[in-house]
């Protein structure tokens, strides 16, 4: 079930009821959201309900069995659950990856035999990491082990964040889930206002790029290295406004049901560099790297050649946790590459404030370094959207080849995209304004029936301009 | 909560409010990508439907899709003493024309229906079909529900487009239409002859049917319809070229689904030849029409209508 689909209209509204008419007996809640969430999960496919349930039981009675043992036996208990979880996410996500790579380098490229060609759950590297956390912050003292199963099920499995996140953490979630909640006024319109945002980045800015996106990707040699250009920069926004989008939607549908979830994305874009910009894109995934691995291996107080090689580690394993392509692994260590001068200069946290905090506009040193960081970022965003490292580099290769404004082989329909002269400027407006907000939609009149005018118009862009074929979010592939 | 949810509906009113006043106001010339509004493309429903307006009291209502407009020529039947009218239009689905009847069955009051049914357009989803009639007509309560029942934002969104510029323009209403182009000729009836034309078939790759869950119960609500107007209704399936027919994996299901529905008469005439007697996959020519309607009449409709004590 899709956010951007009919079936969620209906679905989420039900659910809504429901689970306010059930509000004096929390538990009830709860056991409500866990059979929604397995629903909402279910319309995928059901059979992979059973990895989620194994998932969320290992990481359960892990917990448990931690805090009896304590010690040298609940470290072997927490290894355990990391070993069985992250043996799943292998087997789901990696096998046919690393045999076929393998057979490539050994055998010569003939795998047939080896390969199990599985289908890659839904959500699967989003879930696994949020029950890991779990069984790990047990270990470490930082949460506390719960004994409600269906609380900690309903953790795992909430449907707004199930299948793309933000990746929680037991410490912040968790709670939530185990006292009783009531309805804010304030919360639930705030998440609504921040859901209509989602949809907005989802279904007019990324799915509108798409449309340009792929055909220029599916084909390059039919177009000018403009052209070329203007596809790797759209792609930038597809890929912003497909997740953020996501995660507002994710949030602001939360918020509905009295729970908040932390954010994910902080205006990524309006980065001064490459540092700002992992602080801001994919917060969720970014910081567990760094909780759960970084600082393992020794953080930023170990040698200085240390933090390089801890940084390397960190950016392979994020590319590959995106998925099982080499182009994942090249982009995280293009990533490595552009941290590598800041680290080394001691300058990663130059830029840890707001971009021109205070003021309206930025200044043109802050212009220029944001450009430039939008630029690398998107040499990046060239590299993951790439079906093959070759075609990665001959993309890139081909900006800079033949005519830069020749006419293109290919003709397409501007009329198409024609939509994206007034949503990209008001998507910089809206995102520029709401600077040390939590969310676009955050700052509007204070007369209600303007700002209700004012969404009213943003619906109708919606509804005008959206794609009507269905249109999967980006980032459930991973 | 209360107020929540009270906020949420008086605001969805207004959202609708403000979304229909903007289409209206701004979907004409191809500026918002899901509104769709153009005249006259190709079948010539402007012609059909202003005729289907004034014609009263026909013995059979021919009604489909393109299948249905380029098979039944009124001037056949005349010949036989019965008075049709051919109300098919292109991609037309169940969802269409049981719109189609709701509007035009008072008018027309056939003693028979003959809808033809097709294994492709059982699949569709009606979209298209949906904003080409919303387009032709002017606002309507059932093609509003039309609209609403496809299910997509482009029909119902044409469709607010469409009833608004039809109230208050007289675009529809002057449009004109020439009856004739190269290959076509509107025939006054709701027929449109194709003028020469012959087939090289080549084959299909394997398909497999995936019925719309909507169109059968459309169908089946049409069914009702007419039985409960006590019209007769005869299914029929007109033939497409062996070359397509064969490239459907499921063809027998369809057959089963049209045969549980009702009167169901697939036609099939061994004298049809793939490359002379159609001009693509779907639709017969001038010479597979002529004789196609002899065989339909003398061992179909006549047989059926004497069954039925029409005649």
């Amino acid at each position: 079930m899709l956010f951007n689909s009919l079936q969620f209209a209906v679905f989420l509204p039900i659910v809504f009821v429901v689970y306010w008419l059930l509000r004096r007996w929390y538990r009830w809640q709860n056991l409500f959201v866990l059979a929604a969430s397995y629903y909402f999960y279910a319309c995928w496919d059901p059979r992979f309900l059973l990895l989620i349930v194994f998932t969320s039981a290992a990481s359960y009675a892990s917990g448990l069995a931690i805090d009896r043992m304590r010690g040298g036996a609940g470290r072997w208990v927490m290894w355990a659950n990391v070993v069985v979880n992250l043996s799943i996410l292998g087997v789901f996500k990696y096998y046919d990856f690393f045999v076929q790579s393998f057979a490539d380098l050994f055998l010569g490229g003939r795998a047939d035999g080896l390969l199990l060609h599985l289908i890659l759950p839904v959500g699967i590297s989003f879930y696994t990491f949020q029950a890991l956390s779990y069984s790990i912050d047990v270990y470490r003292r930082t949460v506390e082990p719960t004994r409600d199963a269906v609380a900690f099920f309903a953790y795992v499995s909430f449907f707004p964040q199930l299948v793309a996140g933000p990746i929680e953490r037991a410490s912040s979630l968790l709670p939530q889930f185990q006292r009783s909640r009531h309805f804010d006024y304030s919360l639930a319109v705030d998440g609504l206002r921040q859901m209509l945002w989602g949809f907005f980045k989802k279904m007019i800015i990324a799915d509108t790029c798409a449309v340009y996106v792929d055909m220029v990707f599916g084909n390059p040699e039919g177009f000018s290295p403009s052209v070329r250009l203007l596809a790797a920069v759209l792609f930038s926004l597809q890929i912003y406004g497909d997740f953020s989008g996501y995660s507002d939607i994710a949030i602001g549908c939360s918020k509905l049901f009295g729970i908040t979830l932390r954010r994910n994305f902080n205006l990524p874009y309006f980065s001064r560099d490459i540092a700002e910009f992992w602080r801001r894109w994919h917060i969720s995934l970014t910081s567990w790297f760094r909780d759960y691995v970084y600082i393992p291996l020794g953080g930023s107080r170990v040698s200085r050649w240390r933090v390089v090689l801890n940084t390397f580690i960190i950016f392979l394993l994020s590319g590959l946790w995106h998925g099982a392509n080499w182009t994942f692994v090249v982009w995280g260590a293009y990533h490595a590459l552009l941290f590598l001068p800041l680290i080394l200069l001691g300058k990663n946290r130059s830029h840890i404030d707001t971009v021109a905090a205070g003021r309206r506009l930025p200044n043109i040193k802050e212009v220029g370094q944001m450009l430039l960081t939008f630029l690398l970022a998107t040499v990046g965003w060239i590299i993951f959207r790439s079906e093959s490292i070759d075609f990665a580099f001959n993309y890139i290769g081909s900006l800079f080849r033949g005519r830069f404004f020749a006419p293109s082989a290919v003709n397409f329909d501007t009329a198409e995209f024609s939509v994206l002269w007034i949503a990209l400027p008001l998507l910089v407006a809206e995102e520029w304004m709401s600077r040390g907000r939590d969310h676009g939609f955050a700052r509007l009149p204070r007369w209600r029936w303007l700002r209700w005018l004012l969404y009213s118009f943003i619906i109708f862009i919606i509804v005008a301009f959206m794609q009507t074929n269905e249109t999967p979010f980006i980032y459930f592939q991973f | 909560m209360k107020r929540f949810v009270y906020n949420v509906l008086l605001f969805s009113l207004l959202a609708t409010c403000v979304v229909a006043l903007l289409t209206a106001l701004l979907g004409g010339n191809g500026r918002l990508r899901n509104v769709k509004y153009h005249l006259g493309v190709g079948d010539y429903s402007a012609w059909r439907l202003r005729e289907a307006g004034k014609t009263h009291d026909v013995d059979v209502l021919f009604i489909g899709s393109s299948h249905a407009y380029r098979t039944f020529d009124p001037r056949f039947y005349a010949e036989k003493g019965l008075s049709v009218f051919n109300l098919g239009s292109s991609n037309q689905t169940p969802l269409q024309t049981e719109m189609l009847l709701r509007t035009y069955l008072d008018n027309l009051n056939p003693r028979l229906v003959v809808m033809e049914v097709h294994p492709d357009v059982m699949c569709l989803d009606g979209v298209e079909s949906s904003i080409f009639l919303a387009n032709h007509m002017g606002p309507s309560f059932e093609v509003a529900r039309m609209a609403f029942a496809v299910g997509n934002v482009k029909s119902v969104l044409s469709m607010v487009y469409s009833a608004s510029h039809n109230s208050f323009s007289s675009e529809l209403s002057h449009f004109e239409e020439s009856t004739a182009d190269t290959a076509n000729i509107y025939i006054s009836g709701g027929y449109v002859e194709r003028v020469g034309g012959t087939y090289s078939p080549c084959p299909h790759p394997t398909s497999t049917l995936d019925f719309s869950a909507r169109q059968m119960r459309s169908l089946r609500a049409i069914v009702r319809l007419l039985k409960r107007r006590g019209v007769p209704c005869l299914l029929v399936e007109v033939p497409d070229t062996k070359v397509l027919r064969e490239s459907y994996e499921n063809y027998d299901q369809f057959v089963t689904q049209m045969e549980k529905m009702g009167d169901f008469r697939p036609l099939r005439l061994d004298a049809l030849d793939d490359s002379l007697h159609f001009y693509n996959d779907n639709h017969l020519n001038q010479a597979g029409v002529d004789l196609l309607e002899v065989y339909f009449y003398d061992s179909v409709l006549y047989p059926y209508m004497q069954e039925k004590q029409i005649r």
